[in-house]
C-alpha cells in the first residue's frame, strides 16, 4: 500500500464521508456543513493551538536576547549556536515547540481542504473519483450531490467578495500574531508576512472554489478568536496597547534622556495616533540600537522588548524574573 | 536596507514556490480531473474519435489516420474549471454522432461542432457564438432533429439543416446523462435525482411530473418494451413505465437479494434478452431479471466500473476502470477476463465487425482489440 493509498483511507476517506453526512444532518446545506466542520476540527485541535500559540509567544519572548546573542557572536556561529542552545534550556522554550503543533495540524487542514475539493466535485471526472472514497453509509448516498448554493454563493465557483473577506481576514490573524519589534529585520519580516500571506490567500481564493474560501475564513475567524483568548491582546492592531507599551517600556528613558524634545513627545503620544506612536517606536528603536552598539544593558533591552511584543504577561514576567548568573547592571547609568 | 532587500526577495520566492505547489497539486492530483470521457463511433468504414481538443478520423482497419481536426479552444469555462487557465483545450464527455455524412461533437464547454464525414471540413458550430451551459450527455440525432441536454438544465431541439431552435425545455435541474429517444419521446435524467419524459412535438412535459430518485443519474436512461430503466447514484436501479411514469420494481441496496450495490450506477445498463447488465463503482456487475428486478446474479470484476457496456454477438463486453476487459457470456451469465490494458477506461466502449474499441484516458489511446482472443489489432496514440 502507498503512502496516497493510507492518506485516503486514515484521512480523506473519513473526511469526505463526515462531511457529507453532516450535510445531510445540517438540512443539506453544504455551506453550513464546512463551517460547523470547520468550527468542530478547530475545537478538537484546541489544544495543540494553544501550545503553538504559546510557544509562540515564548519565542517572540526570547528574541530581544536571542538577537542581543547574535550581536554578540557575530563572528563566531559555533559559540552563537551553544549560546543559543543554553537560552533555550534556560528559559524552558523549545524552537520545535511553535511548529511541532502546527505540523500535526497541518494534514487535518489538508484532509479538509481535498475533501471539500472532492465533495464539491467541480468537474465531472472529479466527482467520478468521488465515489472510491463512500462508505455504505446510507446518509452518504442520499446526501448527494450537496447542494453547492450558499447563500449567494456557488461554492464550486470563485467569488471576488469572499477572497477578499479570506484576505481581510488573513490580515487581522497575521496583525494580531506578529509582535511589533525593535529589531528592523524582524520588523521587515513581519510587514512582509503581514502582507504576502493575505495577498497570496486572496489570490488563491480567486482561483479555488468558493467552499474552500469559506473554509478559510472561518479558520481565521476561529484564529482570532483563540489569539485573544490565549494572549489578550490585539498584538499590533492595538493601538491603546500600544501606548501602553510606549508608557511601560521607556519610563527609565524618559527619566534619564536629557532630550527635551524626546520627554515632550512621549507624553504627547499618550493621545497620538498609532501613525505617531510607530514613528516615536522607531526613534528609541534606533537610539537603542546605538546605544546597544556602545554597550547594552540586557534587563532594560528585555523590558522595552516585552512590552513591544504588547503582551502585559511577558512584559511582567520578565520584570519579575531576571536571569540569573548575568550582568544586570545598566552600563549606560 | 540591503537585508531588507534579502527578507522581500526570499518572502517572494516563498510565495511563489507555495502557489506554484498548491496549484500543481491541485491540478496535478485528483482535485480537478477534467480529461473528459469520450467513445469513439464506427461509420462506413471509419472510426472517429474525440479526445481533448481534438477529433480524429482512423481507418478502422489498421488506426491510419484520415484527418484530424484541432477542436478551437475552450475559452467559456471559469479559472476553477480549467485550473487557472483562461483557455484550454476543450474537454469533451460525448460521443461523437454521425448522421447523413456528417460528424458532430459536443464540448463540454458547451459548443456543437459539425464536420464533414468525407473532407473533415468544419460545416457549422452552434451556437456561432458564445456557448450553451456545458454539454456531458451524448447528442440523439433523429429525423433531422438533434436533442441534446446543457448541463444547466436547459433541453434542446435542433434543426440540423438551418441551426435554428425547434423548442427547448428548461428543466432547471443539472443535466450530466444522455437523453433516451423512444419514439416520439425523449427521456432525460438529471443530476437532481429526476427523470423528465418530453414529447418531441410539442417539447411539453409528457408525465404529470417528472419521476423521482433517491439519489443524482448520470447513467443515460434505457427505452425498452415500453419500460425505461435508469441507474442511479443511490445504489438503485429503476424501471418506469415509459407512458405514465410510474415505478414498476426497483432493484437497490435494500433489496433482499444475495449481493446487492455497494456504489453507484454510473455506467448505463445494458438490456439483452429480458435481462438487465448493470455494472457498478463497487466491481460487480448485477445481473437483473428485467421483469420484476429479481437478482439472477451478480459477477464480481474486482474494480469500478464507470464505462458503458457493449453487446458483442452474445456477450456483454464490461470494461473497469484500470483497463481489464471482461466478456459476460449471456447464455450462462459467466464471465471471462479477455484483456489487461491496464490503463485508465471510463468512456463508452464501441463495437464493429468483431472488434471492440476502447478509448483509454489520461493516457489517451484508442485500442481496436479483437473481441473474440483479446488481440490488439491496431491501437492509435489520440494525445
Amino acid at each position: 500500500m502507498d503512502i496516497g493509498a493510507i492518506w485516503d483511507v486514515i484521512a480523506l476517506g473519513p473526511m469526505i464521508n463526515i462531511l457529507i453526512g453532516l450535510s445531510d444532518i445540517l438540512l443539506g446545506s453544504f455551506g453550513l456543513t464546512i463551517i460547523v466542520l470547520t468550527i468542530i476540527i478547530r475545537a478538537v485541535m484546541f489544544p495543540l493551538t494553544r501550545k503553538q500559540m504559546n510557544a509562540t509567544k515564548a519565542m517572540q519572548d526570547l528574541q530581544p536576547k536571542l538577537a542581543e546573542l547574535q550581536k554578540k557572536h557575530a563572528k563566531d556561529s559555533k559559540k552563537l549556536a551553544q549560546e543559543q542552545m543554553q537560552l533555550y534550556k534556560e528559559s524552558g522554550v523549545s524552537p520545535a515547540g511553535c511548529l511541532l503543533p502546527m505540523l500535526l495540524q497541518m494534514p487535518i487542514w489538508i484532509a479538509l481542504y481535498q475533501s471539500i475539493m472532492r465533495v464539491l466535485a467541480v468537474a465531472p471526472g472529479n466527482f467520478l473519483n468521488l465515489s472510491e472514497y463512500l462508505y455504505s453509509w446510507p446518509i452518504v448516498f442520499k446526501a448527494l450531490p450537496v447542494d453547492s448554493q450558499f447563500l449567494w454563493l456557488n461554492l464550486g465557483s470563485s467569488d471576488f467578495l469572499l477572497a477578499l473577506l479570506v484576505g481581510a481576514s488573513m490580515w487581522v490573524t497575521q496583525k494580531m500574531s506578529s509582535a511589533p519589534s525593535t529589531n528592523p529585520q524582524q520588523k521587515s519580516q513581519a510587514q512582509m508576512m503581514t502582507v504576502m500571506m493575505p495577498l497570496m490567500f486572496t489570490f488563491f481564493s480567486l482561483t479555488f472554489p468558493s467552499g474552500l474560501a469559506l473554509y478559510w475564513i472561518i479558520s481565521n475567524i476561529i484564529t482570532i478568536v483563540i489569539q485573544y483568548m490565549i494572549t489578550r491582546s490585539w498584538g499590533s492592531l492595538d493601538v491603546p496597547k500600544y501606548v501602553a507599551m510606549i508608557k511601560g517600556l521607556i519610563p527609565a528613558r524618559k527619566n534619564n534622556t536629557k532630550d527635551k524634545k524626546l520627554k515632550e513627545r512621549i507624553a504627547s503620544v499618550e493621545n497620538g495616533s498609532k501613525k505617531e506612536v510607530k514613528a516615536l517606536q522607531a526613534d528609541i528603536s534606533n537610539d537603542d540600537v546605538q546605544v546597544a552598539e556602545e554597550g547594552t544593558d540586557a534587563g532594560d533591552r528585555e523590558e522595552r522588548q516585552d512590552g513591544g511584543g504588547g503582551h502585559k504577561t511577558s512584559f511582567d514576567r520578565a520584570k519579575q524574573k531576571p536571569r540569573g548568573g548575568r550582568n544586570r547592571r545598566s552600563k549606560r547609568r | 536596507m540591503k537585508k531588507n532587500k534579502n527578507v522581500i526577495i526570499k518572502a517572494i520566492i516563498l510565495a511563489a514556490v507555495l502557489i506554484i505547489a498548491l496549484l500543481s497539486a491541485s491540478c496535478s492530483s485528483t482535485a480537478y480531473t477534467n480529461f473528459g470521457w469520450s467513445g469513439s463511433v464506427v461509420d462506413d468504414g471509419t472510426i472517429y474519435v474525440a479526445s481533448q481538443g481534438k477529433l480524429a478520423a482512423l481507418q478502422k482497419n489498421n488506426g491510419s489516420v484520415i484527418w484530424q481536426r484541432e477542436i478551437e479552444k475552450d475559452t467559456a469555462t471559469s479559472s476553477a474549471l480549467s485550473c487557472g487557465m483562461s483557455s484550454a483545450a476543450s474537454v469533451i464527455y460525448a460521443n461523437p454522432v454521425v448522421y447523413n455524412g456528417v460528424v458532430y461533437v459536443a464540448t463540454y464547454s458547451g459548443k456543437i461542432y459539425a464536420y464533414s464525414t468525407a473532407s473533415g471540413n468544419l460545416l457549422w458550430k452552434y451556437p456561432n457564438e458564445g456557448y450553451v451551459q456545458g454539454i456531458i450527455g451524448g447528442l440523439i440525432i433523429d429525423n433531422g432533429a438533434m436533442y441534446f441536454a446543457a448541463v444547466g438544465g436547459t433541453v434542446t431541439a435542433l434543426n440540423i439543416e438551418t441551426q435554428q431552435v425547434i423548442w427547448q425545455y428548461d428543466t432547471k435541474d443539472t443535466l450530466w446523462a444522455s437523453p433516451c429517444l423512444n419514439g416520439d419521446t425523449l427521456y432525460i435524467a438529471s443530476y437532481d435525482k429526476r427523470l423528465f419524459a418530453i414529447d418531441i412535438n410539442s417539447g411539453d412535459l409528457k408525465w404529470t411530473q417528472p419521476f423521482k430518485t433517491n439519489g443524482p443519474i448520470v447513467a443515460a436512461p434505457v427505452c425498452d418494451n415500453g419500460i425505461v430503466y435508469i441507474g442511479s447514484l443511490d445504489r438503485g436501479i429503476y424501471a418506469i413505465d415509459s407512458e405514465n411514469g410510474e415505478l414498476i420494481w426497483k432493484f437497490s441496496a435494500d433489496s433482499d437479494a444475495e449481493y446487492t450495490p455497494r456504489n453507484w450506477f454510473w455506467a448505463t445498463p445494458l438490456v439483452v434478452d429480458g435481462v438487465i447488465y448493470a455494472p457498478n463503482m463497487d466491481g460487480f456487475v448485477y445481473i437483473v431479471n428485467s421483469s420484476d428486478g429479481r437478482l439472477i446474479t451478480a459477477l464480481e470484476l474486482n474494480n469500478a466500473v464507470s464505462s458503458n457496456p457493449v453487446l458483442f454477438e452474445d456477450k456483454v463486453i464490461v470494461s473497469t476502470q484500470n483497463g481489464d476487459l471482461y466478456s459476460i457470456n449471456t447464455a450462462n451469465n459467466t464471465k471471462f477476463l479477455f484483456k489487461s490494458l491496464d490503463l485508465t477506461v471510463q468512456s463508452s466502449l464501441s463495437v464493429d465487425d468483431g472488434i471492440i474499441y476502447v478509448h483509454t484516458i489520461k493516457a489517451e489511446y484508442l485500442y481496436a482489440i479483437n473481441g473474440n482472443s483479446g488481440v490488439v489489432v491496431w491501437y492509435y496514440d489520440v494525445g
